[in-house]
């Protein structure tokens, strides 16, 4: 039951969009574009690919995360902000790039016209915070496939082959963690164009080693297991054991090790657009709008305080989820009867 | 013509790496398989009985494991010198085999059916669809009662023997043509092990494939083998037809598994016992490896290690002393 409830969450907006197609009209049609809609996309296939690869224990092991109130919230949260993403231009009071007059509007204080005040350049700041979600969900959530990518292929290889290779391609990965990563961030950031795609690109290539090690740790839990060798004696290939009989298993793990590195890779863009080194105009995130406020500071606090926000909203929701879901699949917290 | 010989072990011996040395687990084996033949290989924990069912399908744990010399020629093939490829199409399609632990055998993300079909769709390239009627008839042909409605059932919800039966069902679903069934019923309860034993034995006559059963224990083995080999510190010992080896067992240890077991309406309060231990095979010494717990022991034994000495038709044993044994009517040091 929670199955299908689950599954309509996650496509309910796209059957919604067909209700309202003006919205989509101007969403594609928004200085963003595909990068805008990819981000839609990725808010709903990350709910799909959760269920799909945890499909059989999905809804048992995911309630029992839910009871948790902390976790719960977390959800509803992660929700709801996709759902503003996706809806960015529904909801938006102001076109978000349009420019106000450069005397009478510049720095406006909140008001019931301009609900979290207006910027340098006089553009409305509550239509900016909300076209920002887009970007910046759209980065956290790519970013954090690119890593599950990388390290499940890394760590499972590694794990399930073992030997030399296991060593060669885990060394490697030590070798990337111990590299100063920030400073790898800036040096290949100041080198190339900055976009959204290469923040995407630069981020994913330089944040997988994490989930390399999570994942080998698990294909070796679980290589041991005898169904395993049992899958080995049929004349089962090793590419389909490690994707069909291990990487399911693994695969409540990394669900709990996205939602945590979301609100992470956020933090770390708006980090990079601050500086002036990630999103560039036209695009828009909630780093670039708190670099824009940073010359006002002491007298239009609002530039850089509602952006900032809006980060710490997500980061935080995506932890609760985040730890609401490793609890779950912790099996020492499972063996005292699924905790609080 | 076809060969009667389905698989013949020729001089295998595996090897452990671990802690600076090499440990012969299996030392020096040969035997043979025919066809539509039950085949029991005992032993206690330890002897090299499951590494050598493990190492016909060359599953051993790398890479601490391996099989160090000889050959095992399935149906004229050398299975270990085959490429890891090739040995795939050999793995479940022509041998397969049966794990002892029923409750860990089976992948709990993956329905009964699920499980069966994987193979099939495999080996015998069946459509999703076909693959499923399969599996709902192979859980019949193991006797699961309601099998569409058990082919969608995980394994938590069956029971140990049921569990059995599906892993059975998997097994003879590419209808091999060697069985290996590793301690299949030990983790079962008595009556749940009577019916697999009976069960196995039937699929082996219909489907007219080999079994090889190994087991710690003697009586599992006389409801079903025809033929019975003794394995003790890594070498096969004893190895003679089932109601021979009964009868008239010819080496020390085997007297000593018949004499260990118990027996109905028998008026001893205890049973006797093989004193001492097995030999560490890191530092076994020259000689027989059983001569310490042996009560027919003679000097010689601790010398030489003894040859394999044919006895009479099909009876085989690795003893000096098989005719004194042969003459002793029970296990001479009764407790």
């Amino acid at each position: 039951m929670s199955y299908f409830a689950l599954c309509f969450v996650a496509l309910a907006p796209p059957l919604l969009l067909f209700l309202r197609p003006e919205g989509a009209l101007y969403w594609l049609d928004g200085s963003l574009g595909w990068s805008a809609s990819l981000s839609s996309y990725a808010a709903l296939l990350w709910p799909l690919v959760i269920l799909f690869l945890n499909r059989r224990h999905f809804p048992r092991r995911a309630w029992r995360a839910l009871r948790d109130g902390a976790a719960r919230t977390g959800l509803v949260l992660v929700i709801l902000l996709h759902c503003v993403a996706l809806f960015a231009p529904l909801l938006e009071t102001h076109p978000p790039a349009a420019l106000g007059d450069s005397i009478t509007e510049r720095f406006q204080a909140p008001s019931s016209e301009h609900w979290m005040g207006t910027d340098l350049l006089g553009r409305d700041l509550f239509s900016r915070v909300i076209e920002g979600s887009r970007v910046s969900l759209t980065i956290g959530v790519l970013t954090v496939a690119v890593h599950l990518l990388l390290g499940v292929f890394v760590g499972g290889v590694a794990g399930y082959a073992g030997g030399r290779l296991d060593g060669l391609l885990m060394r490697f990965t030590d070798l990337l963690l111990a590299f100063p990563r920030i400073f790898l961030l800036l040096a290949i950031v100041a080198l190339f164009q900055p976009s959204s795609w290469m923040i995407i690109l630069v981020l994913g290539a330089t944040g997988w080693m994490g989930v390399a090690r999570v994942m080998r740790g698990e294909v070796l839990r679980i290589r041991g297991m005898e169904w395993i060798e049992a899958a080995r004696a049929l004349g089962i290939p090793r590419w389909r054991i490690l994707l069909r009989h291990i990487l399911p298993m693994a695969a409540s793990i990394l669900v709990a090790q996205a939602a945590l590195r979301i609100g992470n890779v956020i933090l770390t863009e708006s980090f990079l657009s601050f500086l002036g080194l990630g999103v560039t105009d036209p695009d828009v995130s909630w780093g670039m709008l708190i670099r824009g406020g940073r010359a006002a500071m002491l007298g239009a606090w609002w530039v850089s305080t509602f952006p900032g926000l809006a980060i710490l909203l997500t980061v935080v929701a995506y932890n609760l989820l985040g730890d609401g879901l490793r609890d779950a699949y912790d099996p020492k917290l499972a063996a005292e009867g699924g905790g609080a | 013509m076809m060969e009667s010989r389905l698989l013949s072990v020729e001089g295998l011996r595996v090897a452990i790496d671990g802690g600076g040395r090499t440990i012969h687990a299996v030392d020096g084996i040969d035997f043979e398989i025919g066809r539509r033949v039950s085949m029991g290989l005992v032993g206690e924990s330890g002897c090299g009985k499951s590494l050598t069912a493990l190492s016909i399908l060359r599953l051993l744990p790398k890479p601490a494991v391996r099989i160090d010399a000889g050959r095992i020629v399935f149906e004229g093939v050398d299975l270990a010198a085959l490429p890891e490829g090739e040995l795939r199409a050999y793995r479940g399609k022509r041998i397969a085999m049966i794990f002892q632990e029923p409750m860990t055998s089976l992948n709990p993300v993956y329905s009964c059916g699920e499980q069966i079909a994987e193979s099939l769709r495999l080996h015998e390239g069946l459509s999703r669809r076909e693959a499923a009627e399969r599996s709902v008839d192979l859980l019949d042909r193991v006797r699961i009662a309601d099998p569409s409605r058990r082919a969608k059932e995980y394994p938590h919800q069956l029971s140990g023997g049921m569990r059995q039966r599906v892993m059975i069902a998997i097994a003879i679903s590419c209808s091999p043509r060697l069985l290996i069934a590793d301690e299949p019923t030990t983790a079962l309860d008595v009556t749940v092990q009577a019916e697999i034993l009976e069960l196995l034995e039937s699929l082996r006559e219909s489907m007219a494939m080999s079994l090889l059963h190994i087991s710690h224990d003697l009586a599992v083995l006389a409801r079903s083998a025809q033929q019975i080999m003794v394995m003790y510190a890594g070498k096969i010992v004893e190895s003679a037809r089932a109601e021979r080896l009964f009868e008239a067992p010819a080496h020390p240890y085997t007297l000593g598994l018949l004499a260990c077991r118990p027996e109905l309406g028998s008026k001893r309060l205890r049973l006797p016992v093989i004193g001492g231990r097995v030999p560490d095979p890191g530092d076994r010494l020259p000689g027989c490896a059983f001569a310490d717990r042996c009560p027919f022991v003679q000097e010689r034994c601790r010398v030489e290690e003894p040859p394999l000495r044919m006895l009479a038709d099909e009876h085989v044993v690795q003893c000096f002393e098989a005719e004194r044994v042969l003459a002793a009517e029970r296990w001479p040091v009764d407790v």
